[in-house]
């Protein structure tokens, strides 16, 4: 069976843009704004970034200003992504990548602004445009990915819920073991509306944490494509398990079907609402599993290892009581 | 590698409830598309759309849950599963919008007076709007506790979410899945549709020179999956091998396809080489069809550099485009499509393509009027899809006992 490794990644968190920023989130304070979605409503706190704006990508990219905000946090994400890898024009196959990402509440935001604006109060038409549409689905930041780098390789987007970062990786791995791509980008991008702050208060996909948004993807790579190029490894991929039962359960069951005993591996970047990075980084949803594998990049850069081991569990709640887990491995120099 | 296979059939179409009313419709070569019902089209100079009329909207209920739970009666029956085989089945369904019905009225007035959008209901409808609801509440109402899974791809969702399946079974994740996708009838998607011009002034008319645009319908479509060896050991009815599948990126422009069908050339080369195929294999094809210019011109690109040598020999495969009977169903065209397919395994029939007149391929079958009988035997389709954002999809579906 061919190899996996993550050889770039991007992140973009209300922490900022890039792992160092990530690190930085990870050893301080949660710093959350506080928002009043309705007027003289209630105040809730939210991991918020806003609209984006990148000087690089709006320089690099003529159709930047035509990207919603939930798309430019996925490729703002990809283009750190691909910088990291070292994957740029030259390199050769990098039409062969493709993306697959995940999110929960995809193009909510455009939705909101299409009917707004698409069917005027007066029920006419006037506001229905064309460049609003095209933000007004769930793929839109994949598509917008794979259009600008001409990534022509599997492209998908999954709509799980709060697994849905992690769903992505765990198709991916299939993808990449089928050997239908080299190298795939993978993530999770979400952005979080005032609708959402508004309406969502008992929402248990929140699992009582702060609502947060951002994108965090990594390049997934198959051994031959990395050699190939000679590019380097951050981390081996072992492979997604998606497992069921309470969280120690399905920990376990993991651990087990990766042949890892428990003491082994850091469990850091679980998705559990307390005693982990949402307390600083929030509930990021179909986001989250992609910026956990950021966050164990990023610790990895800082520590060389992960708590002194060798092998890091990511952690993702999927829909119903299943649970993904990411296995992360470090590699030997 | 595991074998998955298709061991029951459950849809809602705009032919009405159930499998056997869509494929009467279609083998007939009759048109379900209706007046448009839930708004006035009017407003758009449009009066055409594949709504299930037959089914009354009701008041505050939840269109996305009507049509799915309809499919699913239907599936049950048809697959056989009882509850011991669902207790640990997955679901994995497709959908381009969910159900944004729910959540067009709180848009609408969260946006004139906010202060008043934030009542029960509206977070109750606000909750079932999320993309991947319509899979939780399937899920639930079958007591299917296994993996689930939701692909928002627009018009490749489903096949996307087939596909998705197929790998949830061969990799052991779970032993059979309920797969699918479903797509409600709204004014928001229709009005999207409309300010980019693609939307039919009459009928739907995929592949002809007048064509110009699509149709929108709705519509759920589900099947259950397993493995051979579990529907031979319970003796199923087999209706078909999923053998393979491809899904690949144009990377060209978010709503208008490549004109030359780069990227589903690479999702159906993708699926031939996952099912061992190649063109000659081929002896029938359900194009995506939507009856746009853009997109009905690619796929004849797509389809003319790949078949070109069965082409040359006289050998190209019948094509059918079928949204000329349902219209596009969007996140349920795939598995619909698909579900087509199947049933011509099955019944050795080319289904039709309703509405043509002039051909864009002279030289090629898109078996104009109704459907025709196979003259030799059908044992492996292709069926493709194509989406905004650049994607496409495209599925390998077979006859077991051909194999």
């Amino acid at each position: 069976m061919t190899r996996l490794f993550l050889t770039g990644a991007g992140a973009v968190t209300h922490a900022g843009l890039g792992l160092d920023a990530l690190a930085s989130a990870m050893g301080g304070e949660a710093s959350f704004a506080s928002e009043t979605p309705i007027p003289d409503g209630p105040a809730h706190a939210v991991g918020r970034i806003g609209r984006l704006d990148d000087p690089d990508c709006a320089s690099s990219y003529k159709r930047w200003g035509q990207l919603d905000t939930y798309s430019r946090y996925g490729f703002v994400a990809a283009r750190l992504a691909m910088e990291d890898a070292g994957i740029d024009a030259d390199t050769a196959g990098r039409d062969r990548i493709g993306v697959m990402l995940g999110t929960a509440f995809g193009c909510m935001e455009e939705n909101q602004r299409f009917d707004r604006y698409g069917v005027a109060a007066d029920g006419t038409l006037k506001g229905a445009s064309p460049l609003l549409f095209k933000g007004t689905v769930d793929n839109a930041p994949a598509g917008w990915i794979a259009v600008a780098w001409k990534l022509k390789g599997p492209n998908a987007t999954y709509v799980s819920g709060a697994g849905s970062g992690l769903e992505a990786l765990w198709g991916a791995e299939g993808v990449l073991r089928k050997n239908r791509a080299p190298a795939l980008l993978v993530g999770g991008v979400e952005r979080i509306v005032d609708l959402h702050l508004l309406l969502r208060e008992a929402d248990p996909a929140r699992h009582g944490a702060t609502m947060s948004e951002g994108a965090g993807l990594v390049l997934v790579e198959r051994e031959d494509s990395l050699t190939r190029r000679g590019g380097r490894a951050r981390a081996e991929l072992l492979g997604v398990a998606r497992t069921r039962g309470t969280y120690a359960d399905a920990r376990a069951a993991a651990l087990t079907q990766f042949g890892l005993e428990p003491e082994s591996v850091s469990d850091r970047f679980h998705g559990l609402p307390e005693g982990g990075l949402k307390s600083t980084l929030g509930e990021s949803h179909g986001a989250w599993g992609g910026i956990a594998l950021c966050a164990a990049l990023a610790y990895l850069n800082h520590d060389g290892s992960w708590e002194g081991r060798h092998h890091a569990l990511v952690h993702a709640f999927g829909e119903g009581d299943e649970h993904f887990f990411a296995a992360l491995k470090t590699v030997e120099e | 590698m595991t074998r998955v296979v298709v061991t029951g059939l459950g849809m809602v179409s705009a032919a009405g409830t159930g499998v056997p009313a869509a494929w009467s419709k279609l083998a007939d070569g009759t048109t379900a598309l209706n007046p448009i019902s839930k708004f006035d089209g009017a407003l758009y100079d449009r009066t055409v759309a594949g709504e299930a009329n037959h089914l009354a909207r009701t008041d505050g209920g939840d269109r996305c849950e009507q049509l799915l739970e309809l499919a699913a009666d239907e599936l049950i029956a048809d697959s056989g599963w009882d509850d011991a085989l669902m207790v640990d089945a997955g679901v994995v369904l497709g959908t381009c919008q969910g159900s944004i019905a729910r959540a067009e009225q709180i848009h609408r007035k969260y946006a004139r007076r906010p202060q008043e959008a934030a009542t029960d209901d509206d977070k109750a409808r606000f909750a079932a709007y999320r993309p991947g609801a319509g899979t939780t509440w399937l899920a639930e109402h079958l007591g299917a506790g296994g993996p689930r899974a939701t692909v928002g791809m627009v018009c490749v969702s489903s096949s996307v979410a087939l596909c998705h399946a197929v790998d949830l079974v061969q990799r052991g994740a779970c032993r059979r899945v309920v797969a699918g996708g479903f797509e409600e009838f709204s004014q928001f998607v229709f009005t999207g549709f409309h300010c980019i011009g693609a939307t039919a002034t009459g009928g739907l008319r995929p592949f002809d020179e007048e064509r110009d645009g699509t149709v929108l319908g709705e519509g759920a479509v589900l099947m259950t999956l397993e493995t051979l060896e579990d529907a031979q050991a319970r003796g199923a009815t087999i209706y078909a091998e999923i053998a393979g599948g491809g899904f690949a990126a144009d990377a060209f422009h978010m709503t208008a396809p490549d004109p030359e069908g780069g990227g589903l050339e690479r999702a159906i080369r993708q699926a031939f080489s996952e099912a061992g195929v190649g063109p000659a294999d081929i002896d029938a094809i359900s194009a995506h069809g939507t009856g746009t210019a853009f997109n009905d011109g690619m796929e004849c690109k797509a389809f003319a550099r790949i078949f070109k040598e069965v082409a040359d020999a006289d050998r190209m495969p019948p094509i059918s485009g079928v949204k000329s009977v349902f219209g596009h169903t969007l996140g349920a065209a795939g598995a619909l499509d698909a579900t087509m397919s199947i049933l011509a395994l099955r019944d050795q029939l080319f289904p039709p393509t309703v509405a043509l007149e002039t051909s864009i391929q002279p030289t090629w079958d898109f078996v104009p009027g109704g459907s025709k009988p196979a003259d030799r035997p059908i044992d492996v389709v292709l069926s493709t899809n194509s989406a905004f954002g650049g994607n496409n999809s495209a599925l390998i579906l077979r006859r077991v006992d051909a194999s």
